[in-house]
């Protein structure tokens, strides 16, 4: 696909199993194209191929030097392989296409979250994934709402945080109205491929969202019975006859947002009570603010100083010594100042 | 729908009540053509599940159940639907309303939850709820038609009121009134 990189991608290999001749045919072939520069027939560099090694002449044919040869061949043998030569190029194209598809999905897809049982992915990812822009995506979700069946808030956009978020849904609806009226056909093609290569790649990415998520509440589980069922810090233990009123958390020591490879580990999962779960998030600025080992120190130290989870979080200290600090992480107007921190 | 005609039978008995009863000829004309205009007619045929899967397949580009399972456009396009049985005729239905169209016999439905002869619950059409003009309608036009049905379904109108018509007109609104 010319728009993505060189239009030079088909092999000699392949370019001889698509004529039905062998490798060896093809050179002879290619030889005689070679052999006499004054008749109509003309294979040129840069244009109908390139060299990848000039030494050994090993090529590389553009779709133009892939028909050159189909046309040369159809002149000199009985069975047509025009039509032959022209499904492989199509379908050729439509590999390349597709793997571009794929990488740019995987490269896109860092937005991707899960919300009332549907796949968001932001504005700026989708923009990303049809290779269009930000205006011309706001036309079609206009003509979208003009439309019989506008997209339905909730179901396929939604706002997040203040950021426009598309769900599969609404994704697939924009590159089917984006397929059928961009001016470019190379970029109608492109908008049509994610329809078919886009689905599966996102599969893929939630297949491994999912798995991850598994290996998370399977860690959960191990540092709840490793702890006995025990909040680590009140020391409470949670029987038969209280399980009712004391609900346990499974917290990331180091946040499972920000320290993603730590996030499945059980020496990262500390078991606490809900309450003392949010509260410490609450002191912390936020569930969705960095925290570390020493931010949970700091808590217990300031909060619950008798508690015996210090020695227990000293040891994690020294198994996650290598982690850096957060660079990315809000003021907490909760936590004590620095000239008020117990030494 | 085509204008009906009074039959001769009706037009006698007319006759005979405008005499007998003292009712005008012409206000019991009108009431026999208003009833001739707006009783049941005959329901149009279903489709039949064949007919309900050719649709869809032509729609998603594939033909048949193994290649629309397979289709990343059907993959995508449902993501989140609840699981879809596709043994059963009412998962096609249900594809159908979604991604084809209107299903023969609803196109003007009647009953507690249709507005505009659209059951609100079953199709997401916003503009043919709020009898607007997709293509022309104002933003004003927008918000006085929210206005008027909101009115109408809100929780706290004892007569019309109804919480989840409510909300499903709030969400048509916020729809159809967001920005790209």
């Amino acid at each position: 696909m010319a728009r993505r990189g060189s239009k030079f991608t088909i092999k000699e290999k392949d370019l001889a199993t698509a004529l039905e001749i062998s490798v060896e045919k093809l050179d002879e072939v290619i030889a005689f194209f070679d052999a006499d520069p004054d008749d109509e027939w003309e294979l040129k560099e840069h244009d109908h191929f390139v060299y990848s090694n000039k030494t050994w002449g090993n090529r590389i044919f553009s779709a133009q030097g892939a028909f050159a040869i189909a046309k040369y061949l159809d002149t000199h043998q009985k069975k047509s392989l025009w039509d032959k030569i022209r499904e492989f190029v199509t379908h050729h194209r439509e590999k390349i296409r597709n793997a571009f598809v794929k990488t740019t999905v995987l490269e896109n897809s860092s937005s991707l979250m899960l919300r009332n049982d549907r796949h968001f992915l932001s504005k700026k990812d989708t923009v990303a994934i049809l290779s269009t822009s930000y205006a011309r995506l706001n036309r079609s979700f206009e003509v979208l709402r003009r439309s019989e069946q506008p997209l339905q808030i909730g179901v396929d956009f939604d706002d997040i945080d203040g950021v426009r978020y598309y769900s599969l849904n609404g994704f697939y609806r924009l590159s089917q109205d984006l397929a059928k009226t961009l001016k470019s056909k190379d970029r109608r093609e492109w908008c049509k491929a994610v329809d078919v290569a886009g689905k599966s790649t996102f599969q893929a990415i939630i297949d491994a969202q999912a798995s991850r998520q598994r290996r998370i509440d399977r860690a959960k589980k191990d540092a709840r019975k490793r702890d006995k069922d025990t909040c680590q810090v009140s020391s409470i233990k949670q029987t038969r006859h209280n399980r009712t009123q004391l609900r346990l958390a499974g917290h990331h020591i180091f946040s499972s947002h920000h320290y993603p490879h730590l996030a499945a580990t059980v020496d990262n999962i500390i078991t606490l009570e809900e309450s003392i779960h949010s509260e410490f998030h609450s002191w912390n600025g936020g569930s969705t603010n960095a925290c570390t080992v020493d931010d949970l120190i700091q808590f217990i130290c300031e909060r619950y100083p008798d508690s015996s989870a210090l020695l227990r979080l000293s040891e994690v200290k020294g198994i996650f010594a290598y982690e850096k600090a957060p660079s990315d992480r809000r003021v907490s107007e909760q936590r004590l100042p620095p000239d008020q921190q117990a030494a | 729908m085509a204008k009906r005609s009074i039959s001769p039978a009706i037009l006698d008995r007319i006759q005979q009540l405008s005499s007998s009863e003292g009712i005008d000829a012409r206000t019991l004309e009108t009431f026999a053509l208003f009833v001739l205009n707006n009783q049941r007619t005959k329901k149009p045929k279903a489709l039949s599940m064949q007919a309900l899967k050719d649709a869809v397949f032509a729609h998603f580009e594939v033909k048949n159940t193994t290649a629309l399972r397979k289709s990343g456009a059907f993959k995508m396009a449902t993501d989140g639907m609840d699981t879809l049985n596709l043994r059963l005729k009412t998962s096609w239905e249900q594809l159908h309303r979604q991604f084809v169209g209107t299903l023969p016999g609803e196109a003007s439905q009647v009953g507690d939850d249709c507005i505009n002869g659209i059951d609100i619950f079953e199709y997401f059409k916003p503009w043919t709820v709020f009898g607007l003009d997709a293509k022309t309608a104002s933003d004003e036009e927008i918000k006085q038609a929210y206005r008027q049905l909101s009115k109408k379904y809100h929780p706290d109108n004892k007569e019309s009121g109804s919480a989840r018509i409510f909300d499903r007109i709030n969400l048509m609104y916020r729809s159809i009134a967001a920005e790209a």
